[in-house]
């Protein structure tokens, strides 16, 4: 195939995936995750005083921050260029759909086919796991997964002269900007020297040297940004601080079904097939790149280092890449079979399949609601307009991020756990606040936290309660009721008991 | 492959990025010598301007220790080591304190310099001046940088092959510590093993080794680790993490090459289980010397992208460099508030009482109040993991007998917390001791600011 009409199908993948996927978010109120308004919130303040909220006066109440500052100064320099409704929900998605051009060189290098390469790219593309965790969001995964995938690929290529040098460097230092992701670089790297090590190949000096390098550039580069963090927590970093009731349930969905529902059954089935296969009969270092990709992610799945979706989506696109193999086996194998005239059908059959069976999946990925509809926004324009500035409000932690962004108050608890003293007592205290029958145990709390109002919305539904049982005293009472369509309440807390808890 | 002018195919030579440098090796030895030494200088010219800014707050406990006329403390009960006051009283009758402690650490720093001259290792020069290790030895002087540089001088005569001069140093460090001695002896038994020392200096290495066990403090026959100095590299010890991970990758290079260091190494693992602050220490040099190894490989062969190679040596020296910058940083002087706190106590409580203090105030509240406390941060205070851990339940506890008990069993008259050396969720969320002093009778407030609060303790019927 020549490299224009290679370019021109690439870009064509590219803006259909984009204009399809950007004309759903635009339908969409909001952005759809929590995430992505703290990252929103940051950018914005960036906008307006040129630094990130390393000192957010509003999260937990008052707290530091420690985070990768690279997507919200990105978003950032795309608010400042281009209008709002371009720079959150058309570029994200336009740099989301790069991973596509990763995934299909990345293919063509393994396979040496440019065709079946196309195949796993548009089957990138439309993994209804991606899907989900890029429409409408500007979470750092938009740019970390393409980022990573191309710092895979350039790894790959490292050996074949210095023009690849560069271009892996950019890559591995905007990745250290962005995301602590680098750490899994390093790891996957290591792995794959270690992978060679044990199979007698010989890895190349370039590589050697770009592997030390990442190491150290990935250790020290994080290290700077979570100093601070690794002082507070200790060894325990490597589980970001996250509550034990999140920790415990990260892997209460990790069923076979939920699998094939994210990365679909054909990536599923034939790359692992095709992964089995070549483990053990490869001899090509750039194979065990993605054999050590492969294991690192799992492993890390399966320790509860990384959050399920994440790992998913890291997984479901190297099986991908994988399933790009498979194809080339069961080409050859036809060719052997007295069906060998039609051997370039399996590469058609396999995406007819995918379509079929992955389809329904990415469609309703690409419909799912926002958390934050209509209803919850006018929930938030209510509370700016009539909740004194300064307040506090209880909100579950999937709200904090949305809570602070829209209405300008603090919260007690949002996603970014790090740099927090005793998360799990506070995830507790905020539970027993939602569902406790003692007004006495939960006035205690409140004012432990000075909690001056409470939101009920998705607590509803996260404590499956149908009232704030202690409610409707004189100490807490409804100032804000909605029923249609969902119940959203919102309470004032007017009482003290005492400025501590048991 | 290049073509030569006849045609020919030439390979290309693969150079290292620093292979362009003229440096003769001489003159590698004295440009670093030179940085060493303006370093040196520069960190007690520093430390001597910020009246000992880089030590606190050993630094008061030293000058106590020179200033009073016995080794007991009477404000906070402890001993200091003989070994250490006795020596420092004696010169402070002829020469003021903050003199003699430049003196002492620009011998120390003689030392090291001459030390590494011995070496031949250039490199050591240019990365030990930049690792936090540098900074806490050529400004810290307790009687462990004293057997740190004993200990020293004895590997150094023993690399020489002088075991009768190594008996001295080897000697002053037995007197001042004896897990260094300890890893010393682990050293000298490896050498005599190997016929490297002759066997007729076991006895005598043996007999001090073993006297200097015997004075072993009492806390020592424990294991006293404690995680806390793990969560607080690169600023209480010194050992930033980022040297101990290229020291680890250094060590698994060199483990088998260099057998000398790495007895040291797994010596300095075994003692660090034992006493973690003489271990600690030792491990710190271990790992700058694991990186300077490692740095020098790098630097030495040839890579194929010196690009890559440029970079991962300057990544390398830039992170030892920046964990200095936060050693540094992490000491910052005492604010007007924390000053007004220890004027209020020495204006207002002069009858020499106990009071109750987090350690790392007891040093201060002696120094600047004259008045008893629990326990200091002298780490080689026998009792002293008791009376910390006391401490430390005391504060975190909302329990009022216990409280009670602990403050009455010390005849303690006042409470001292202070936003620095009280944990965040009891200063800021007023838990813990506060919440009782907030709820309870127990004591009334007597002082306030942001820094600070005094509490006099009501007598109990």
């Amino acid at each position: 195939m020549k490299q224009k009409s290679e370019i021109f199908l690439l870009m064509l993948i590219i803006t259909i995936s984009t204009a399809i996927v950007s004309s759903v978010a635009f339908i969409s109120p909001s952005l759809k995750n929590d995430g992505s308004h703290f990252i929103l919130r940051n950018a914005e303040n960036i906008k307006e005083n040129g630094i990130p909220l390393y000192n957010d006066q509003l999260s937990y109440g008052g707290r530091t921050n420690m985070f990768n500052p690279g997507t919200p100064f990105l978003i950032a320099g795309l608010l400042t260029i281009f209008p709002k409704s371009v720079a959150l929900y058309i570029i994200p998605v336009l740099i989301a759909s790069t991973i596509s051009i990763a995934i299909y060189f990345i293919t063509k290098k393994l396979t040496k086919k440019n065709t079946i390469a196309f195949f796993t790219s548009i089957m990138s593309i439309s993994l209804p796991v991606y899907i989900q965790n890029t429409t409408n969001s500007i979470n750092t995964i938009f740019i970390t997964i393409p980022l990573m995938f191309f710092a895979i690929f350039y790894f790959i290529n490292i050996g074949e002269g210095k023009k690849n040098i560069y271009p892996f460097l950019i890559t591995i230092i905007g990745l250290a900007l962005i995301t602590p992701h680098i750490l899994i670089l390093g790891l996957i790297l290591i792995t794959y020297a270690i992978l060679l090590r044990t199979t007698n190949i010989v890895i190349e000096q370039n590589q050697k040297e770009a592997i030390i390098f990442t190491v150290f550039f990935a250790i020290w580069s994080q290290f700077l940004i979570y100093k601070n963090a690794l002082t507070i927590h200790g060894p325990a970093i490597i589980w970001q601080n996250i509550p034990l009731e999140i920790l415990q349930n990260f892997f209460t969905d990790l069923e076979l079904v939920a699998i094939i529902t994210y990365i679909g059954i054909v990536p599923l089935v034939c790359g692992v097939y095709a992964l089995y296969k070549y483990t053990f009969i490869s001899r090509d270092p750039k194979l065990y790149m993605i054999i050590a990709s492969t294991g690192v992610i799992t492993a890390l799945l399966l320790l509860r280092l990384l959050p399920l979706e994440i790992g998913l989506i890291y997984l479901g696109l190297l099986l991908t890449i994988c399933t790009g193999l498979f194809i080339v086996k069961s080409t050859e194998f036809i060719k052997e079979t007295k069906y060998k005239q039609y051997h370039k059908l399996s590469g058609i059959l396999i995406m007819s399949i995918f379509a079929i069976t992955t389809g329904s999946s990415t469609i309703i990925a690409l419909q799912e609601k926002p958390f934050i509809d209509n209803t919850k926004l006018e929930t938030y324009a209510w509370i700016k307009e009539n909740i004194p500035e300064n307040s506090t409000l209880l909100t579950t932690l999937e709200e904090g991020h949305s809570l602070t962004y829209y209405t300008n108050r603090k919260n007690i608890i949002d996603t970014h756990f790090l740099g927090i003293h005793d998360i799990n007592e506070r995830a507790n205290d905020i539970r027993i606040m939602y569902i406790s029958p003692s007004i006495v145990k939960a006035l205690q709390l409140l004012n432990f936290y000075e909690v001056d109002f409470i939101l009920m919305d998705y607590a509803y539904q996260k404590y499956n309660v149908d009232r704030l049982r202690y409610a409707d005293t004189e100490c807490v009472v409804p100032i804000y009721t909605k029923e249609e369509p969902r119940r959203i309440t919102i309470f004032e807390v007017k009482c003290i008991v005492s400025s501590e808890r048991n | 492959m290049k073509k030569t002018k006849k045609g020919m195919l030439k390979k290309e030579k693969k150079e290292s990025y620093f292979s362009n440098t003229t440096i003769t090796y001489h003159n590698a030895q004295r440009i670093g010598l030179i940085f060493f030494l303006i370093v040196g200088i520069t960190l007690i010219a520093y430390n001597t301007i910020t009246f000992n800014g880089l030590m606190q707050p050993t630094a008061i406990d030293i000058v106590r220790s020179a200033e009073a006329k016995t080794t007991n403390d009477e404000l906070t009960g402890k001993q200091w080591n003989a070994f250490t006051a006795r020596p420092l009283q004696f010169i402070t009758q002829l020469i003021p304190i903050e003199i003699t402690l430049v003196i002492i650490s620009t011998i120390i720093i003689s030392i090291i310099a001459y030390i590494i001259w011995q070496f031949n290792q250039p490199l050591l020069f240019l990365v030990i001046p930049i690792s936090p290790f540098f900074i806490q030895i050529s400004t810290e002087i307790t009687s462990l940088t004293v057997a740190l540089v004993m200990s020293l001088i004895t590997l150094f005569t023993l690399f020489k092959k002088q075991p009768l001069i190594a008996i001295i140093p080897y000697t002053i460090t037995a007197l001042y510590n004896p897990f260094m001695t300890l890893i010393l002896f682990i050293y000298i038994a490896y050498e005599i093993y190997y016929e490297k020392i002759s066997k007729k200096f076991l006895p005598a290495f043996l007999i001090i080794a073993s006297l200097s066990v015997m004075y072993m403090p009492t806390t020592a026959s424990i294991i006293t680790f404690n995680p806390t100095h793990f969560i607080e590299f690169g600023e209480v010890t010194a050992l930033s993490i980022i040297v101990l991970i290229i020291g680890l990758c250094g060590f698994i290079l060199f483990y088998k090459k260099e057998k000398k260091a790495t007895l040291l190494t797994i010596s300095g693992i075994i003692i660090t289980l034992l006493n973690i602050e003489t271990g600690l220490i030792l491990l710190t040099i271990m790992s700058i010397y694991y990186t300077t190894k490692l740095i020098e490989k790098l630097i030495q062969e040839k890579w194929e992208s010196p690009e890559l190679q440029f970079l991962s040596v300057c990544l390398i020296a830039c992170s030892i460099l920046i964990s200095s910058i936060t050693y540094v940083t992490a000491f910052t002087p005492m604010n007007d508030e924390q000053k007004e706190c220890y004027a209020w106590l020495n204006n207002n409580i002069t009858n020499q009482t106990t009071i109750f203090a987090h350690w790392n105030d007891g040093s201060r509240i002696a120094f600047y109040t004259n008045n008893k406390v629990i326990t200091d941060n002298y780490l080689q205070e026998p009792f002293n993991t008791e009376k910390t851990t006391n401490i430390e339940t005391t504060i975190a506890s909302r329990n009022k007998e216990m409280t009670q008990n602990i403050l009455t069993f010390y005849e303690t008259t006042h409470i001292f917390l202070t936003r620095e050396n009280s944990p965040t969720n009891i200063w800021e969320k007023r838990n813990g001791i506060l919440f009782l002093l907030d709820t309870t009778d127990l004591a009334e407030k007597e002082f306030a600011n942001t820094e600070c609060e005094i509490w006099k303790i009501n007598s109990q019927e």
